[in-house]
């Protein structure tokens, strides 16, 4: 298959590892950003092919994984309530909240439906008049777009039985938040490709430039990710920080401009707090006052929900790329994907749930 | 065929709860894989 064949080659991979090889001298830690990456590395076996002077950090790239405890609170006191119909993709069904998760709740009796597609919960708002519908958006930049669209067309059709339970984040905020950090160990970056295709990657010129770290953006398939790796040791080698796209064939410098302009349309940039992470200063999107109508957290008045993150878990620490999964002594014993303590085990991109998938017997 | 299925379902059965046993303790026995539940579209990256 065209653009995915070739990115697969194992006579392409051989040559990208001997490269990378032969140009590393010091020991580097680079951050993949994206979950799809992350899940790519572990599942191919990437980062044993490397290096030992290369550590591959897991970054907070896992959609599901980064949304914050209160958030899921938020859905699970909107989800319970008999009128409404709650709308969310498959992989938020499992992930606890403080008490139970949405899964639970649908065994309950809650009317609670995955969908497939945004604008699938749009469809069931129009057949069920007499409910309230809501849908869960969450995710990067890469989904926002379908989330405004989805605010936009409610708003259109003058909706009154429908409205969004929002947490949209971005990347760049909590790339800069993590470099700002005492505990940062990251020298360069692998930027999030798909993000990238919608952003373009404009905004991490100046990350680059401040931070003096090389940010290469890069696909997902195995040579993409061995290609990125290689740009970013090179420029790191040679002492040079800047922005590199490795995933031409899908990132333009501008990105998609229709789509951030239907975002500026729908959203603001608010703070928003990350799973394990805290609070990061203008990461968040939320529906902006015009969209007032249509944003569950009024409607359903969640708002207040205010939840802190449970003690037991280590996921904030694997999402700052403080520990491998694996070295959390709850990982494959109490922690599994069938009963999760959290939601890196929850999501396949989450970095737990990658290493129990294809890690778990590896160190017996 | 019967006959094998009869004889079989009782090892996979106790081999399952061997692995789940087992993993307990981190230690492989690659014989039974649970395939992993069909959950949908999942939030992309």
């Amino acid at each position: 298959m065209k653009y995915l064949a070739e990115y697969r080659d194992p006579a392409t991979a051989k040559k990208l590892v001997t490269a990378i090889a032969s140009i590393t001298t010091k020991p580097w830690n680079i951050m993949e950003m994206c979950g799809g990456q992350t899940h790519s590395i572990i599942k191919y076996g990437i980062d044993q092919l490397l290096p030992d002077a290369i550590n591959l950090i897991h970054g907070p790239g896992c959609p599901v994984c980064v949304t914050p405890l209160e958030y899921i609170d938020k859905a699970l006191a909107i989800a319970q309530l008999p009128e409404v119909i709650f709308c969310s993709f498959g992989d938020m069904l499992r992930v606890p909240g403080s008490h139970h998760d949405l899964l639970g709740l649908k065994a309950q009796g809650a009317d609670i439906r995955i969908v497939y597609s945004p604008l699938e919960s749009l469809t069931i708002a129009q057949q069920h008049p007499d409910k309230q519908v809501v849908f869960f958006g969450v995710g990067f930049e890469t989904t926002a777009p379908a989330t405004a669209l989805l605010a936009y067309q409610a708003k259109q059709l003058a909706l009154k039985n429908f409205s969004l339970l929002v947490c949209h984040v971005r990347v760049p905020p909590v790339m800069e938040a993590l470099l700002n950090s005492p505990n940062n160990q990251v020298q360069g970056f692998l930027g999030a490709g798909h993000v990238c295709s919608i952003m373009g990657y404009h905004e991490y010129l100046p990350l680059a430039a401040h931070f003096k770290m090389p940010i290469v953006i890069t696909g997902f398939e195995p040579v993409d990710i061995l290609q990125g790796i290689y740009l970013c040791i090179k420029q790191l080698e040679e002492g040079r920080f800047e922005v590199e796209n490795e995933y031409r064939r899908v990132v333009k410098e501008p990105g998609n401009l229709p789509a951030q302009q239907l975002m500026q349309t729908v959203f603001n940039i608010v703070d928003r707090p990350w799973r394990g992470l805290g609070n990061i200063a203008a990461s968040g999107l939320a529906l902006t006052a015009e969209y007032n109508d249509w944003n569950a957290e009024q409607r359903f008045s969640v708002a207040n929900i205010n939840t802190q993150e449970p003690a037991e878990c280590r996921s904030g620490e694997v999402l700052q790329g403080l520990i491998k999964p694996a070295q959390c002594l709850e990982f494959g014993t109490r922690c599994t994907p069938e009963h999760p303590l959290g939601a890196t085990m929850v999501s396949s991109e989450g970095a737990c749930a990658a290493y129990f998938r294809y890690r778990r017997y590896q160190n017996v | 065929m019967k006959k094998k299925n009869a004889l079989f379902a009782p090892l996979i059965l106790t081999f399952s709860l061997r692995e789940k046993e087992l993993s307990n303790h981190n230690l492989m026995l690659v014989i039974y894989k649970k395939a992993p539940k069909d959950t949908g579209q999942e939030y992309p990256s």
